[in-house]
């Protein structure tokens, strides 16, 4: 036998089954995960925002930032000027001008080592293609000027790191590599973990923060 | 035992001529002029003479090989450049019974036709130059050398020449390059010295105790010499024994003595109640004997291949139970990486990196996989070169590894 | 003629062929640092060892000879283990050099390692064997003892070709190295050939080191430009700029070999400033910039003006016998053909400077430039107006009124270069009407009427004629900055502003041309110009 569908007429329905509480109610518990965040965040139980300049991201060991010259114990660049890196490199960014070491055992040094971080793209075959560890990547990545003409590294720059301390050696194949491989003493590298803060980014490591306070860096210069 | 190379050795002055002729000596080579070349060198080729600088060639073999109708002269070469570690027979020959060497030379220069000919003195052997050239004056004074040899119408000049402390240069051709006033590098074979020798004319070279054993041979005839030594090693041979044993020193036994008998009775045994341990018979470039393989080895070349050594030069070497075998290995090595001649790579570099490992070694710096690298240099340098200078540090480092790899085993830390 | 079979592979060789050599004629390899085709065999570097069946023992190839019926293997387990174990000996005691060694890119060690070694080394550096490094042996060769292989290819050298034997072996065992006697200087007029033949970075070059990678650098096929011998050489240049000259191996005229002289004689390209730009010079006596068009149809005209008015005997073509054949043939087309000039010169020095005469009993010969048998053979030289001095004579007297010169310097110097060039200045100045195709400014330059600039050896496509009369090809490695044209393009504009009929646009169209016309030069082909070279008729 066919069954007859049974009619119901909404709008009755919901004039029966109306509350005070109910209009109330209803909307705050569609609502609660949003609430709940909201409450989260106004509380600062939860922070996923990075407030750039003060708190940084923290990235991984192997970073690939801007690029430092590794230096001997007497503060000369490490390089050979074997034309490795300037052969790897994709963009064709690294010059290199090669002179006569007047120690034998080292031959060869560069009179100039240029990288044009405008054509660079931080691929990082420079530091897998070097035989001798004297090219290796930081976890810097504010390399700013004020002219086209700053942006083509020499030694000098690639070399001395002075705010190194705050950023931390990126990539370096090998991990046994020496802080004194650098061309000056790191400082402590300043570590402060903000209490209390969770993130929600899994795939950022939020330990070690670093603030800086650039009121506080200018008072001190 | 009859003696065919050391019968003088107990008479005093025998460097003099006049002591010399008045026990018959030189007599050998009058018979010798009184025959034809080609009948002496017959005479050789029956006797078994095999070169006894350790190669073991048979020398009418070797002398038959230089061509009859060169317009070149012939050149005989005496190889008196004994450095073989161990071997210091030739130098007891030189020493006590010059005359003994000259009249052999002379015999040989007659057989090949040669007029000028040179004994290559062993640098360090400075002292022994002087005994030989006041016995090559002599004999000139006496008219055996000189433009008539004994009245004959023949002319032969002996010269002898220093050489300047190499081991490599008792190696034949690079002996002919040191003479010829060049690096003593050896050749590429072919060509063979018997065609293009010193001075790119035919030469042969002889041993020292080879060229001794020809008056003998001479004067009794080669039946007499093939009549003593076994089936393939005819003849006498002169012994040089050191190391642990009572009475070292050089002993002429027939071939095939047996070699405990020499051991225990020619030279004393071992003293002071130990055990023998080890014996390299015939100079460091063979291959070592353990104690248990010694019994029943006969002293001659095909006993000793078989038992796993050669006979070489007979440069005995025992060694007893005190003997520390790395120890013993590394010194040997040291020789080889010294008097390599640095002419071809495997022998330059491997000989070199040998010594070194074995240094490290004993030094207690060595590690386990060293004895296994030790063993692959050894194949990689083995019947690669262009002498056998190689192959003689091949042998010693492989037969004292494999034969008492514990004691190595034991020096290394993992 | 032995027939024996490689790899399974049979050929048959000339009687005297060692089975290196007849592997090569088969294309097939075998690994070798001592051996080299121009030298005595030494068999030391035990390199090149091969299995030849019935030999107990590894054979070196490059002193076995070829039997017939021969059976040899390079390439089976056996040989590869003894190439292996080799190249292990080799790397033992050798310098971890390659960052800072020039050899880098073309060292045997490397590429031999790549192929038949890529073993971990078993041998702690501190270990390796020291000797001296950085050495200047003399004014072209750098030494590293420790990087040497002791192949004694140098020491052959300098024993077999040059005859002076100034290197050999010091020491013994593995502490030989290599050196000069009693350290003296390497002042051989040869002496950077052993760069070339070192298969390592133990011989290097001092005019080379450390300028550029070799990985960087084109090569292109050349001719040395330094005297009449015409050494088959390559230039290897990145972006411009020359950095080296090597031998390409021509049996016929330079084996493996280059003098110093030639080696260096890109440099004399690179000093002096280059005349970039056609000039004409005005009524004010000043030369002024014009373009090409302008200048070839002023030349055009002018030339024929003086001809109408004093006869095609007023006018010299001067030609250089440093021009390409291509540059001469074209120039004789444009003078004689369409001018009507009949008084040609080429020669600036002495007039009976022979052209096969030898300087040493090796390479060099006394002529300085590459190209004076084609311009004998181009018939460019009119013996009876007296050389150079008579044609200078001629010109104060008046009857000579006009002359176009072709003048380039010579790449290898000598005393005698600058009464040379002393006279040209003289026959510039005693003409009315002078058009001189340079490729470098000289202080006489000034002094002509019209100024055109060409490209000099290297810069252009073209071929040369040597001594022997060979012809070889000269390919253009490098292109100046500037309005330069090649000499054979400058007459081809001449040409055809001057009405003739003319359809090339390459240099190989004008060797076709040249081949089509000129007797000595029939049947050449431009494929046969290359290595080594063909030789034109003996006319």
């Amino acid at each position: 036998m066919k069954k007859t569908p049974k009619v119901v007429n909404v709008a009755d329905r919901a004039r029966e089954e109306a509350s005070v509480a109910k209009e109330i109610l209803g909307p705050l518990v569609g609502m609660k995960l949003t609430l709940t965040r909201m409450v989260e965040n106004m509380t600062g139980k939860v922070d996923p925002t990075i407030r750039y300049p003060e708190e940084r991201r923290a990235y991984s060991d192997r970073y690939r930032g801007a690029h430092i010259l590794t230096a001997r114990e007497d503060g000369s660049p490490r390089c050979v000027a074997c034309y490795m890196c300037a052969t790897a490199c994709p963009a064709d960014c690294i010059y290199i001008e090669p002179g006569e070491h007047p120690d034998p055992l080292i031959e060869k040094y560069p009179t100039r080592f240029e990288i044009d971080m405008l054509r660079c793209v931080f691929c990082g075959f420079c530091v897998d293609a070097c035989p001798e560890e004297a090219i290796i990547m930081s976890r810097e990545t504010e390399i700013c000027a004020f002219g086209r003409g700053e942006t083509i590294w020499g030694i000098d720059r690639l070399m001395k790191r002075p705010e190194l301390p705050e950023f931390g050696l990126g990539y370096r194949p090998n991990k046994e590599l020496v802080d004194s491989r650098l061309a000056f003493v790191p400082k402590e590298k300043v570590q402060k973990r903000l209490a209390g803060r969770v993130t929600m980014k899994e795939d950022v490591e939020m330990i070690p923060h670093v603030t800086f306070d650039p009121l506080k860096e200018s008072e001190k210069r | 035992m009859i003696k065919t190379l050391l019968m003088n050795i107990d008479e005093p002055d025998q460097v003099e001529i006049g002591r010399v002729r008045e026990r018959g000596g030189y007599a050998a080579l009058e018979k010798a002029l009184r025959m034809e070349p080609a009948a002496l060198i017959e005479e050789v080729k029956a006797s078994g003479l095999r070169g006894r600088g350790g190669a073991g060639f048979p020398t009418g073999m070797k002398w038959s090989f230089v061509p009859k109708n060169s317009d070149k002269p012939t050149y005989l070469l005496c190889n008196a450049d004994e450095s073989e570690p161990g071997t210091f027979k030739d130098r007891k020959l030189m020493e006590c019974d010059p005359h003994l060497l000259i009249e052999g030379m002379a015999i040989a220069c007659y057989a090949l036709d040669c007029h000028l000919s040179y004994i290559y003195l062993r640098g360090e052997f400075e002292f022994i130059a002087h005994t030989l050239q006041k016995a090559l004056d002599e004999a000139y004074e006496a008219g055996i050398l000189g433009p008539s040899v004994c009245g004959r119408d023949y002319a032969l000049d002996i010269y002898l020449h220093l050489g300047q402390g190499a081991y490599i240069c008792g190696e034949e051709t690079s002996l002919i390059e040191s003479l010829e006033g060049n690096r003593g590098y050896p050749r590429i074979k072919p060509p063979f010295p018997a065609t293009h020798g010193f001075l790119a004319s035919p030469t042969v070279v002889n041993n020292v105790e080879t060229l001794c054993a020809l008056p003998w041979i001479i004067a009794n005839g080669s039946a007499a010499y093939a009549a003593m030594g076994t089936e393939k090693s005819k003849g006498t041979k002169l012994f040089s024994v050191s190391g642990h044993v009572a009475k070292p020193g050089v002993y002429e036994v027939e071939m095939g003595y047996p070699l405990m008998d020499f051991i225990n009775n020619e030279s004393g045994g071992v003293p002071n109640g130990r055990k023998l341990k080890a014996v390299i018979p015939g100079g460091s470039s063979v291959p070592v004997l353990r104690a248990e393989e010694c019994e029943g080895v006969l002293l001659d070349y095909e006993s000793l291949l078989k038992a796993g050594s050669m006979l070489g030069s007979g440069g005995m070497i025992v060694f007893d139970e005190t003997v520390r075998m790395p120890e013993a290995l590394s010194v040997i090595a040291d020789f080889y990486a010294h008097e390599s001649c640095g002419q071809c790579t495997p022998c330059r570099e491997g000989t070199g990196w040998a010594a070194k490992i074995l240094r490290n070694l004993i030094a207690g710096k060595g590690k386990r996989p060293d004895i296994d690298l030790l063993l692959k240099i050894a194949d990689m340098m083995e019947g690669k070169t262009i002498c056998p200078l190689a192959d003689a540090d091949v042998m010693p480092i492989r037969s004292f590894i494999t034969k008492f790899r514990s004691e190595f085993e034991e020096l290394c830390s993992n | 003629m032995p027939k024996l079979t490689i790899n399974g592979q049979e050929i048959e060789v000339e009687p005297g062929t060692t089975i290196i050599q007849a592997a090569q004629v088969a294309g097939i390899e075998i690994p070798h640092y001592c051996y080299h085709p121009d030298l005595p065999v030494d068999g030391n570097c035990r390199m090149c060892l091969v299995e030849v069946e019935r030999m107990p023992k590894l054979a070196i190839s490059c002193a076995t000879l070829a039997t017939e019926g021969m059976v040899v293997h390079t390439n089976n387990d056996r040989v590869k283990e003894s190439v292996r174990g080799v190249l292990e000996f080799l790397l033992v005691n050798h310098p971890v050099d390659c960052p800072v060694c020039d050899q880098a890119g073309e060292c045997r060690l490397q590429d031999y390692y790549m192929v038949y070694g890529l073993h971990t080394s078993e041998i702690p550096l501190e270990m390796k064997v020291r000797k001296q490094k950085v050495v200047d042996l003399g004014p072209m060769v750098v030494l590293d003892q420790e990087r040497c292989v002791l192949c004694s290819r140098c020491i052959r050298f300098f024993d077999h070709v040059t005859h002076t034997g100034e290197m050999q072996f010091f020491g013994r065992g593995d502490h030989v190295a290599i050196g000069t006697f009693e350290n003296r200087p390497l002042d051989n007029p040869y002496s950077g050939n052993v760069v070339d033949i070192c298969p390592v970075g133990a011989l290097t070059s001092r005019d080379f080191r450390f300028k550029c990678r070799v990985w960087f650098l084109n090569s292109t096929d050349s001719v040395c430009g330094g005297c009449s011998t015409g050494c088959s050489m390559r230039i290897d240049h990145r972006d411009g700029t020359v950095f080296r000259l090597l031998p390409r191996r021509n049996p016929e005229v330079n084996k493996s070999w280059l003098c110093d002289e030639g080696r260096m004689s890109f440099h004399e390209l690179a000093a002096g400033e280059r005349v970039r730009r056609p000039m004409i010079k005005g009524r004010d006596g000043m030369q002024a910039p014009v373009v090409w068009e302008e200048a070839v149809r002023s030349v055009d005209s002018k030339l024929k003006e003086i001809r109408d008015n004093h006869g095609a005997g007023s006018i010299l073509g001067f030609a250089s016998p440093s021009a390409t054949n291509e540059a001469l043939f074209l120039f004789k087309q444009y003078m004689a053909g369409q001018v009507g000039v009949t008084r040609f010169e080429f020669r600036a020095d002495s007039e009976d400077k022979s052209v096969t005469e030898q300087e040493d009993n090796i390479l060099r010969r006394v002529d300085k430039h590459p190209n004076s048998m084609g311009a004998i053979k181009l018939g460019l030289v009119s013996k009876e107006f007296g050389g150079i001095e008579g044609a200078i004579e001629s010109a104060r007297e008046g009857k000579l009124r006009a002359g176009v010169i072709i003048y380039f310097k010579p790449l290898v110097r000598r005393p005698t270069d600058e009464e040379a060039e002393s006279r040209v200045a003289e026959l510039i100045r005693a003409v009315e009407y002078s058009v001189v195709l340079a490729a470098h400014k000289t202080d006489w330059l000034a002094e002509a009427s019209v100024v055109l600039p060409v490209t000099a050896w290297s810069e252009e496509n073209g071929s040369y004629t040597n001594y022997q009369g060979r012809v070889q090809l000269a390919r253009r490695a490098v292109t100046p900055a500037g309005d330069m044209r090649p000499v054979w393009q400058v007459f081809a504009l001449l040409l055809a502003v001057s009405g003739a009929d003319i359809s090339w646009s390459t240099a190989a169209d004008v060797f076709e041309s040249l081949t089509e016309t000129e007797p000595a030069y029939r049947g050449i082909t431009y494929d046969e110009a290359r290595l080594p070279g063909a030789l034109v008729a003996d006319i």
